[in-house]
C-alpha cells in the first residue's frame, strides 16, 4: 500500500485567502472544504499518485498565506522538489504579488525547484480580474509552468500536482535532478535520517533503490539552514 | 431587547444566558475569586456560568471582588471603548476626506501621514481583518450573523490601531472568537425586574452587542497583554543591512516589495516553542525529545500553533474555554501569590487593557515574559506532548507529523491540566536538569513485560521518585489557603479529575486515602487508561465511518461487529480506569459500566511509599489484568477476522503495523487531512 518510486516534497506557497488549503483538501480528498480556517503556520498531507508510470508521493507542505509569519517559512522551503504558488483570478492583487512568491522560492528553495504559477477559484467566471492569457505569458516569461485550477469543482487540481511530478520526473531521468539516498548529506542528524523521510524533496523510494540506484553524491546542492 | 434576545437564541447557541437566579446561586463564588480560581485549576468545579466575568477578573481587566466593583469598572471600560470606537472608525466613513483641501492633502500624496493614504491603510487592514472573520469558527451559527462579523472586525481593527507595531496577525481572530462566544453566552436577558440582582445582573452581563463588543475587547486585550502579544509580534529586522535577494534577471524590475532575506531574526514566538521543545520537552522526556529531533521535526511546525492559538484549533471549544479556564485561573493565583509574598512579578501589567506600552527588549526576554505571564501554557504543550508519546515514539516523520497537527480528541482534558501542573512542579523542583535526571532513553519506552511498543500511552516519565507537590512551596499566610483547604488542595491535585467528578466532600475523604506515591502512581496508569480509551473512540470513529462508507457501496461488512465490540472493549477500559481511580480513594467505589472482570480481580496494589518510580511503571501491566485482557483481545480480534478492512483500521492500533496504519487511521479522521491511505486509491 505504501510503496512508492518517488518521495518529492512540495510546497504551496501565495497569498492570504487564495485558496491553498483547499486546494489540498481538494487533491486529498477529492472534495471542497466549506468555512475552513486560515492556516496557522503549517499544514501537512501526502498522496500518493501516478505519473509516467511511477507512483510517486507527495508531501505536500501548506503554508500560511499571511506570511508576515515568516517564522517557519526557511525549514519549509528545505528541500522542496516543487513549489505551487496559488494566486486567485479574482483578486489583481494576489497575482501581482506571484512575483514575490516566485522570488522567495527561487532565493529559499534549492535551485532545482520546478515551479508553477495556479491560478485558483476559475469557477468564479464572472468575477475574473486576471486573464487567462497574460497569466500564461508571465509564467512563460518566469520559466515556470501554469494551470488554473478550481478547488470547489476540482478542476485541474490534480493535473497541477502532476505536471509539475512529472517536470521533476524529467529532470530526474536527465540527471538534472540530484536524488538523495539518505545517507549522512546533512550536518545535523547526519546518519539518522531515513531515506523515506522528508528531509530532501526527492528520495528514491524503496521500490526503486533497488533496480535503479546510482548513488547521487549527497546534496551540495540542497538548501540546508 | 426581548426581540433581540430571541435573535439571538436563534444564532445556534444553546444554553445561552444568565437568570437573577443563577446569579444568586453564584454571587457568593464571585465575590470569592481566589477560591473559585483554585478549584478550577484543580478541576474540582468547573466554571459554567458567569464566564465572562471570572475571565475578565483572572486576566486582570477586572479587579477587586465585588460585583458592584464591576458593574462600575465595566460602564467606564464601555464608555471608553466607545470613545476610541468612534475615533478609528472616523477614518473610513466615507466622506470623511473630501471636505480637505486637495492643494494641501491630494488624495495621491505618499506623504507619511496623508489622511488619504492614512485611510487607504485602514481599508486593508479592514478587509484583511474580514478575511480572516469570514473564515472564523464559520461552522458555528452564531458567527454567519452579520452584525456579529462586523463586530469583531471592529475589536480587531481597533485593537490593532492601538497595537501599530503589532498590528493584526492570523489567529488574532480565533482567540477573540473564543472569547466573544464565552460572552455572547453570559448575558442576561430579562428586560424587566426590580431586584438588586436584575439591576446587577442586567449591567455585568448586559447583552446589548455594544456591550458584547465592549467587553470582548476588554477581556481579549487583557489577554494580549498576558504574554500573547509578544508571541504575535514580528521578528525584529536584522541588525545588518538587508542581502540583496538573488532574483533573476528576468524578475527584476517588475516592481514590488523585496522578498525576505534568507536570514532573518527569529520571533519571540518561535524562541518561546525552542524553549519549550529544547528546554523544558528535553528535561521532561528525554526519550521522547531524542526521537522528535531525530525525526526532524521542527518545534514551530506545530507548537506555533498550539501557543499563539492557546490550543484552540487541537480541541473543541468547549473543551478550549475549560483549558483557558485553567490558564486563566492559574495565572491569577500565580500573580496573588508573588503579590502576597512581595516577590518580583515578572508578570507584565494587566489593569489597563486599554494600555498601548511598545517595549523594545530583546527577543529572549519577551519569550520568559510571555512563557510566565500565563505560566501553565508552556507545561500544558508539554503534557499533550506526553500523552501522545507511545504513539509518537511508533511514528516516522509523517506519522509524527500528522499526530502532532490532528491532536486526538479526549473525554476529558483535566488529566492534561494535571499532567501540565504535575510537570511544572517537577520543572520547579529541579531547575537545571542534570543528565541522570532525565529518563533513560532505552529503558523508559521499553518497560519490561510491555510490548515494546504498546498503545499505552503516557506513562508518566516524572524524574522524580518522590512525591511531589502540585505547585510551587506556597507562600505562607495566603487569605485563601488555611492548613486544611492547603491539604485539601495537595490531595486534589493528585487525583485524575477525568471521570470521577470529583467534588470537594471526595476532596475531603481522599485525605484518608492512598499516600502521595500511591496515588500518582495509580494515577499514571489511570491516564494511561485514559489515552488508551481516547484513542480508541478516535478508532471507533474512524472505523464506524468506513463501515458507513461500506455499507453505502453495498459490502458484506462485519466492521459493524467490530465497532460494536470495540466499544465495549472502550466501556471495559473506561471502567478499569475508573477504578483505578476510584482505588486512590476508597471511599469512592461506583462502577459506571459492566466490566467483563469483575473489579475485585483488580485490587489496590499495596506498594511501598519508598518504591522506586520505575518499579512502578514497570509492573504496571501485571496490576491491570484487563488491559491485558484488552491487547490480546485486540490480537485476536485482528488474526481472527479476515475483512482487510477491519484488518487494516484494527491493526492501527497494534504496535506491529503502527508505522504505516497510523496514517490510516489518520486518513480517516473526519477533521483531518486525510493521507493516501484511503484516498489514495481514488483519485488515481
Amino acid at each position: 500500500m505504501d510503496a512508492y518510486d518517488y518521495l518529492f516534497k512540495f510546497i504551496l506557497i501565495g497569498d492570504s485567502a487564495v485558496g491553498k488549503s483547499c486546494i489540498l483538501t481538494s487533491l486529498i480528498e477529492n472534495k471542497f472544504k466549506k468555512g475552513s480556517s486560515h492556516t496557522i503556520g503549517v499544514e501537512f498531507g501526502s498522496k500518493i499518485i501516478n505519473v509516467s508510470g511511477k507512483r510517486v508521493k507527495l508531501q505536500i507542505w501548506d503554508t500560511a498565506g499571511q506570511e508576515r509569519y515568516r517564522s517557519v517559512t526557511r525549514s519549509y522551503y528545505r528541500g522542496a522538489a516543487g513549489a505551487l504558488i496559488v494566486y486567485d483570478i479574482t483578486n489583481r492583487d494576489t497575482y501581482h504579488h506571484l512575483i514575490n512568491w516566485l522570488a522567495d522560492a527561487r532565493t529559499l528553495a534549492r535551485a532545482d525547484i520546478s515551479i508553477i504559477a495556479v491560478g485558483n477559484k476559475s469557477d468564479l467566471k464572472d468575477k475574473r480580474a486576471v486573464t487567462f492569457l497574460e497569466a500564461s505569458r508571465c509564467a512563460q516569461e518566469n520559466e515556470i509552468l501554469f494551470l488554473e485550477t478550481s478547488a470547489l469543482t476540482g478542476e485541474g487540481v490534480e493535473e497541477v500536482f502532476v505536471k509539475v511530478a512529472k517536470m521533476i520526473l524529467n529532470k530526474i531521468e536527465d540527471g538534472m535532478q540530484h536524488i538523495e539516498e539518505g545517507l549522512g548529506y546533512h550536518g545535523l542528524f547526519s546518519g539518522l535520517i531515513d531515506p523515506a523521510t522528508m528531509m530532501s524533496g526527492v528520495h528514491a523510494g524503496a521500490r526503486s533503490l533497488l533496480n535503479e540506484a546510482s548513488p547521487a553524491e549527497p546534496a551540495s546542492r540542497c538548501i540546508s539552514c | 431587547m426581548s426581540e433581540e434576545a430571541k435573535e439571538n437564541v436563534l444564532h445556534g447557541e444553546h444554553d445561552v444566558g444568565v437568570t437573577t437566579q443563577d446569579y444568586e446561586g453564584a454571587r457568593v463564588r464571585l465575590c470569592d475569586p481566589l477560591r473559585v480560581a483554585a478549584e478550577v485549576v484543580d478541576g474540582i468545579q468547573p466554571l459554567n456560568k458567569f464566564r465572562r466575568l471570572y475571565w475578565g477578573v483572572f486576566l486582570g481587566s477586572l479587579s477587586g471582588s465585588s460585583p458592584d466593583q464591576w458593574v462600575e469598572q465595566l460602564k467606564e471600560q464601555r464608555q471608553q471603548y466607545k470613545k476610541m470606537n468612534a475615533t478609528h472608525q472616523e477614518l473610513l466613513k466615507p466622506g470623511a476626506l473630501t471636505g480637505l483641501d486637495p492643494n494641501v492633502f491630494h488624495p495621491l500624496s505618499n506623504a507619511a501621514h496623508n489622511p488619504w493614504l492614512v485611510r487607504h491603510k485602514n481599508e486593508e487592514l479592514m478587509a484583511e481583518i474580514w478575511k480572516d472573520i469570514e473564515r472564523t469558527f464559520a461552522e458555528r451559527e452564531l458567527f454567519q450573523s452579520d452584525s456579529v462579523r462586523k463586530s469583531l472586525q471592529r475589536i480587531l481593527f481597533n485593537w490593532s490601531k492601538e497595537h501599530e507595531d503589532i498590528s493584526y496577525r492570523q489567529g488574532m481572530n480565533e482567540l477573540l472568537g473564543v472569547i466573544y462566544v464565552v460572552c455572547f453566552r453570559d448575558q442576561y436577558r430579562q428586560s424587566e425586574g426590580t431586584s438588586k440582582a436584575h439591576t446587577v445582573c442586567s449591567q455585568l452581563c448586559c447583552g446589548s452587542e455594544e456591550a458584547l463588543e465592549s467587553d470582548a475587547f476588554a477581556i481579549f486585550s487583557a489577554l494580549m497583554e498576558l504574554g500573547m502579544k509578544e508571541i504575535y509580534a514580528p521578528a525584529p529586522d536584522p541588525p545588518a543591512a538587508r542581502a540583496p535577494p538573488l532574483v533573476p534577471p528576468a524578475l527584476r524590475g517588475m516592481g514590488g516589495p523585496t522578498p525576505a532575506p534568507p536570514k532573518k531574526p527569529q520571533s519571540a514566538g518561535v524562541v518561546r516553542c525552542e524553549q519549550i521543545f529544547h528546554s523544558l520537552l528535553k528535561a521532561a522526556d528525554g526519550p521522547l525529545y531524542q526521537h522528535l529531533c531525530a525525526n526532524d521535526i521542527e518545534p514551530q511546525l506545530f507548537l506555533l500553533r498550539w501557543v499563539r492559538l492557546l490550543f484552540s484549533r487541537e480541541f473543541h471549544l468547549d473543551d478550549t474555554c475549560h483549558i483557558w479556564d485553567a490558564f486563566f485561573a492559574d495565572a491569577y493565583q500565580m500573580r496573588h501569590k508573588s503579590s502576597t509574598t512581595g516577590s518580583k512579578g515578572s508578570t507584565p501589567q494587566a489593569d489597563n487593557p486599554f494600555g498601548n506600552a511598545v517595549k523594545k527588549k530583546d527577543v529572549k526576554q519577551l519569550s520568559r515574559e510571555s512563557s510566565d505571564a500565563l505560566p501553565l501554557v508552556d507545561f500544558f504543550a508539554i503534557a499533550m506532548l506526553k500523552f501522545v508519546r507511545t504513539h509518537l515514539l511508533s511514528m516516522d516523520t509523517n506519522g509524527c507529523l500528522k499526530r502532532l497537527m490532528r491532536f486526538p480528541p479526549l473525554e476529558s482534558i483535566q488529566p492534561l491540566v494535571h499532567l501540565a501542573l504535575e510537570s511544572r512542579a517537577t520543572k520547579q523542583q529541579l531547575p537545571t536538569p542534570k543528565p541522570e535526571a532525565a529518563p533513560n532513553p532505552t529503558a523508559a519506552p521499553a518497560v519490561p513485560g510491555t510490548p515494546v511498543s504498546s498503545p499505552l500511552p503516557p506513562v508518566s516519565t516524572s524524574p522524580a521518585p518522590f512525591p511531589i507537590p502540585p505547585l510551587a512551596p506556597s507562600p505562607p499566610a495566603k487569605p485563601f489557603t488555611d492548613a486544611v483547604s492547603q491539604q485539601q488542595q495537595q490531595q486534589q491535585q493528585q487525583q485524575p479529575a477525568a471521570r470521577s467528578k470529583p467534588t470537594v466532600q471526595n476532596a475531603a475523604q481522599s485525605t484518608a486515602a492512598a499516600t502521595p506515591v500511591e496515588r500518582g502512581k495509580v494515577e499514571d496508569q489511570s491516564l494511561a487508561l485514559y489515552g488508551v480509551a481516547s484513542r480508541m473512540q478516535d478508532l471507533m470513529d474512524a472505523l464506524s465511518q468506513v463501515a458507513e462508507d461500506l455499507t453505502k457501496v453495498g459490502a458484506r461488512v462485519t466492521l459493524k461487529d467490530a465497532v460494536k465490540e470495540l466499544r465495549s472493549l472502550h466501556q471495559t477500559v473506561i471502567t478499569i480506569a475508573n477504578n483505578q481511580t476510584s482505588a486512590a480513594n476508597p471511599h469512592k467505589t461506583t462502577r459506571r459500566s459492566p466490566s467483563p472482570a469483575p473489579p475485585s480481580a483488580n485490587p489496590q496494589p499495596p506498594s511501598s511509599p519508598a518504591r522506586h518510580v520505575n518499579d512502578s511503571s514497570s509492573d504496571a501491566p501485571a496490576e491491570c489484568p484487563q488491559l491485558i485482557d484488552f491487547i490480546g483481545a485486540s490480537n485476536r480480534f485482528r488474526s481472527g477476522n479476515s475483512s482487510a478492512a477491519v484488518a487494516e483500521g484494527g491493526a492501527a492500533e497494534l504496535p506491529s503495523k503502527r508505522g504505516q496504519d497510523g496514517e490510516t487511521t489518520d486518513a480517516m479522521r473526519t477533521n483531518g487531512l486525510p493521507g493516501e491511505g484511503v484516498n489514495g486509491t481514488r483519485g488515481e
